[in-house]
């Protein structure tokens, strides 16, 4: 008999356990009411700014173990087309902020700047386009990474109207005269920079065709080119999301919409218009308090409706952004399993460190399921 | 002003327009954050001016699935639609085209030649579909529950009845085949109403749906459940109607896919099975299936009744959206959304789908034949039938 599998949620983390469950055949069903938070970081999997990031992480996991979450990660991203680069063993790279900071990371989309060494940098700045403050960027990165960037600009698109973000801005790039307009533009301006220098864009390099567009303007350019992240909502993001949704359509994972109301400690999934979906194991993919895991009742207890558990009490937690479940076998008997931001203990929006947790809640999830 | 839940809680974190598949193809699009919140929040202040383009959205209403604070956005833009000026011809032409009731009266008259209605605003590129060969009034003969027989009624459609009475016999046979004596409703020609509310006009929606739960009520309180074919009527019936309009219906709803998932024994499936794999099939739930159910009762429904496993056909709205293909100012956004299908389609084989509007309109652009699930069921009864 085929193992069946109900995914609650459809962010980073009930993305990632579809991804595993079905590359180990298993039926897999994605229930979700809305779309999770996939759209809104560049998929950067890091474990945090700070130095001892890796040695004080929440989730304990070997380091071969680590390792091989991180391979997977890469080989499951490659297989719906998004290269990823990860850092070598001992090294750490870093990615460059719209505020023209460095920050480490540790698996990160081709087409986003990373680096080993800092390095000099072309900064383009884009006239119309909120978030790209190229000058302020250049200043703050000279003075924090004391390394040169030479800013070079472009004039707003043709078409352009104030309500362009980046989403439009990349939709309008991956069409034929979009790519042409920021081609000539931006050949234009860097005519007289010094060649081979990397040139950092925000990131509007196209949704559907940004590996073709990074390929095209490094040929026709000279320099190597890639992206930075601006604020959410990410194009880095929607980018990701859209590949993997679909890549998982195709493999055969069945995508439900709905609101779970109740799930069972018997994996049974009932949904606030009567819908029940039974299953071998439930994976509660829920994203905490953010995701709409988890609520607070009006005497300040926080609870998870789904499994009728309470998770904290407000006059005690510090933060509700690290309020989840305690343990992955959530409610005990090992068929309902906590993922992600379900899992507690852990603040992504203040640690940055939400790509691993998600990496290594999963995995860890994973490896329970297998061992039945 | 009609008045929503949720109609204030948008946090502009703008996932919405990154799921909108309008804002992707069309650089003029606004997309459904400044359409929807936006514009309501101006309107609240006082400032009700409307903006130029909301007549493109298609009411898909995949902005609203994936709001995470469920606002209403589709449903703010039908409003902003009835705010915004129209033409006295266009709103001619929206009028008769957001009452299909009356087209599934008289079918016939979509043989007129196309170019009459060019000077309407009616798209004289969009392939129009084939009248059914039924009785001119379209009524259907009043069918009384069967003693001791489960009965369910099987909603009838202004499309299924004007241009697709093939599906509405064929479902009729599978529903039969489960043990079930079907009750097509209501009687007459009759509109649930998402037609008009797509395009603003929500008295109107109002009054069809009215009409409609009327038509439908006597009836429907002796069947076990009211089985729907578009997926658009299925989802107006049971969530849209008690939301906006206040309408109940005592009989439960459900689509033709999850009623049979639900009512099929698992040695049907089994059989069905075993019969011969035909032809590759891709699954494409239409957007307010997705977006209200979700596609993978679609694709289980292929994976239970066939050997050869599914393909789903990964895009999220063909842009045929009901009447929306068939005005002309949007032929280019609407054809641009259901060419995608061709980029994904990877060999021969036959689309399912479940509405009749997206079901011409993803077989002129990909030119794969595009059927309902129920011809597919029922195709797949008659093979497991027929001698081996
Ligand atoms: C709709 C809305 C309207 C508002 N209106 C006002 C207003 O009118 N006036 C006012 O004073 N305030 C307003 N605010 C609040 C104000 O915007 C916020 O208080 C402020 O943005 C919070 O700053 P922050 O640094 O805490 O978080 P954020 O602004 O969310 O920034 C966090 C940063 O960290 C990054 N980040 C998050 N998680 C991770 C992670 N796991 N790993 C790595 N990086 C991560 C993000 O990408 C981002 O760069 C509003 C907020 C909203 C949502
Ligand atoms: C602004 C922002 C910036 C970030 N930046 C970074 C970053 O720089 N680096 C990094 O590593 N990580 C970053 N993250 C990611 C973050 O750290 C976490 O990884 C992420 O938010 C957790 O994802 P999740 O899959 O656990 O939950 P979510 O993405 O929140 O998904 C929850 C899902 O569950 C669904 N759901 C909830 N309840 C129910 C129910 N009852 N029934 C049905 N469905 C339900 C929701 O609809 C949703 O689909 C960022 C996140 C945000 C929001
Ligand atoms: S209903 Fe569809 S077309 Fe209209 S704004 Fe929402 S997602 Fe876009
Ligand atoms: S998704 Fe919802 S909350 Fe977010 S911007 Fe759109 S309407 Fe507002």
């Amino acid at each position: 008999m085929t193992v069946s599998v109900l995914v609650v949620g459809r962010g980073p983390a009930g993305l990632l356990s579809a991804s595993y469950l079905r590359q180990r055949g298993f039926d897999v069903t994605i229930l979700a009411d809305a779309d999770g938070t996939m759209s809104m970081w560049s998929g950067d999997f890091g474990f945090g700014r700070s130095a001892d990031a890796f040695e004080s992480f929440p989730v304990k996991l070997s380091q071969s173990s680590w390792v091989a979450a991180f391979q997977g990660l890469v080989d499951i991203f490659d297989s719906f087309g998004v290269p990823l680069r990860l850092a070598p063993p001992g090294v750490i790279l870093r990615t460059v902020t719209a505020t023209g900071n460095l920050r480490p990371t540790f698996a990160v989309p081709a087409w986003q700047y990373a680096s080993v060494d800092p390095e000099d940098l072309i900064i383009v700045g884009i006239a119309g386009l909120a978030d790209s403050i190229a000058d302020a960027q250049a200043v703050s990165y000279r003075n924090h990474v004391r390394r040169e960037a030479i800013v070079v600009k472009l004039t707003r698109p043709p078409g352009w109207d104030p309500g362009w973000g980046a989403i439009r801005f990349a939709s309008y790039l991956d069409t034929r005269a979009g790519l042409a307009w920021f081609t000539r533009e931006l050949g234009a301006q860097l005519r007289h920079a010094p060649r081979g220098v990397p040139v950092i864009v925000p990131q509007i390099l196209g949704l559907d065709t940004t590996v073709e567009i990074v390929a095209h303007l490094a040929g026709e350019l000279g320099h190597p080119i890639a992206e930075f992240p601006l604020l959410s909502p990410s194009v880095g993001g929607v980018r990701i999301r859209d590949r993997w949704e679909r890549s998982l359509r195709r493999l055969g994972v069945h995508f439900i919409t709905g609101r779970a109301q109740r799930v069972s400690p018997t994996a049974t999934a009932m949904t606030d218009d009567g819908r029940e979906f039974a299953a071998d194991y439930v994976l509660l993919a829920t994203g905490g308090v953010l995701g709409g895991g988890a609520s607070v009742t009006i005497d300040g207890a926080i609870i998870d409706d789904l499994v009728n558990r309470e998770l904290g009490k407000m006059d005690d937690v510090q933060s509700l952004d690290r309020v989840g479940h305690p343990d992955i076998d959530c409610i005990g008997g090992g068929r309902v399993l906590a993922v992600g931001r379900a899992l507690g203990g852990w603040n992504p929006n203040k640690d940055h460190n939400g790509g691993a947790m998600v990496l290594g809640s999963v995995h860890m999830a994973l490896s329970m399921i297998s061992e039945d | 002003m009609r008045r929503f839940d949720h109609e204030d809680s948008c946090i502009k974190c703008s996932i919405c327009v990154t799921a909108c598949p309008v804002y992707r193809v069309d650089q003029k699009f606004p997309g459904p954050k400044a359409l929807g919140p936006d514009w309501y929040r101006r309107l609240q202040a006082g400032q009700g001016d409307t903006m130029e383009h909301v007549g493109d959205c298609t009411f898909c209403q995949l902005c609203e699935e994936a709001c995470p604070v469920a606002v209403p956005i589709a449903h703010l833009i039908a409003e902003h639609k009835r705010h915004a000026p129209q033409s006295p011809r266009l709103m001619l032409r929206d009028y008769l085209l957001t009452h299909p009731q009356w087209l599934a009266k008289a079918p016939a008259l979509v043989k007129l030649p196309k170019v009459l209605g060019v000077p309407l605003g009616i798209s004289a590129k969009t392939r129009w579909p084939v009248p059914s060969p039924v009785d001119r009034t379209q009524r259907l003969h009043r069918v009384r529950p069967v003693k001791n027989v489960p009965s369910v009624g099987i909603f009838v459609d202004c499309f299924t009845r004007g241009f697709d009475a093939p599906t509405l016999a064929e479902a009729r046979e599978v529903l039969e085949r489960l043990g079930f004596a079907t009750v097509p409703l209501p009687a007459a020609s009759h509109c649930c109403g998402a037609a008009a509310y797509a395009s603003g006009l929500l008295d109107e929606a109002e009054h069809s749906a009215r009409a409609t739960w009327r038509a439908l009520g006597r009836g429907a309180a002796q069947l076990e459940a009211i089985v729907t074919l578009n997926a658009t009527c299925d989802d107006t019936l049971r969530s849209e109607w008690p939301r906006y309009f206040g309408l109940e219906l005592s009989t439960p709803v459900f689509s033709f896919v999850e009623f049979v998932l639900k009512h099929a024994s698992p040695s049907l499936f089994a059989s069905l099975r075993e019969c011969p794999a035909g032809e590759v099939i891709y699954t494409h739930a239409t957007c307010r299936s997705k977006t209200a159910r979700g596609e993978g009762s679609l694709l289980r429904l292929v994976e239970r009744s066939s050997e050869r496993p599914p393909r789903v056909l990964e895009i999220n709205c063909c842009g045929a959206a009901g009447s929306y293909a068939f005005k002309s100012e949007h032929t280019g956004v609407a054809r641009a959304l259901g060419s995608q299908a061709n980029q994904v389609i990877d060999g021969p084989g036959i689309i399912l789908t479940d509405s009749g509007t997206c079901a011409i309109h993803l077989e002129e652009l990909t030119g794969h034949r595009t059927l309902h699930p129920a011809r597919w069921m029922h195709a797949q009864l008659e093979l497991m039938g027929a001698p081996q």
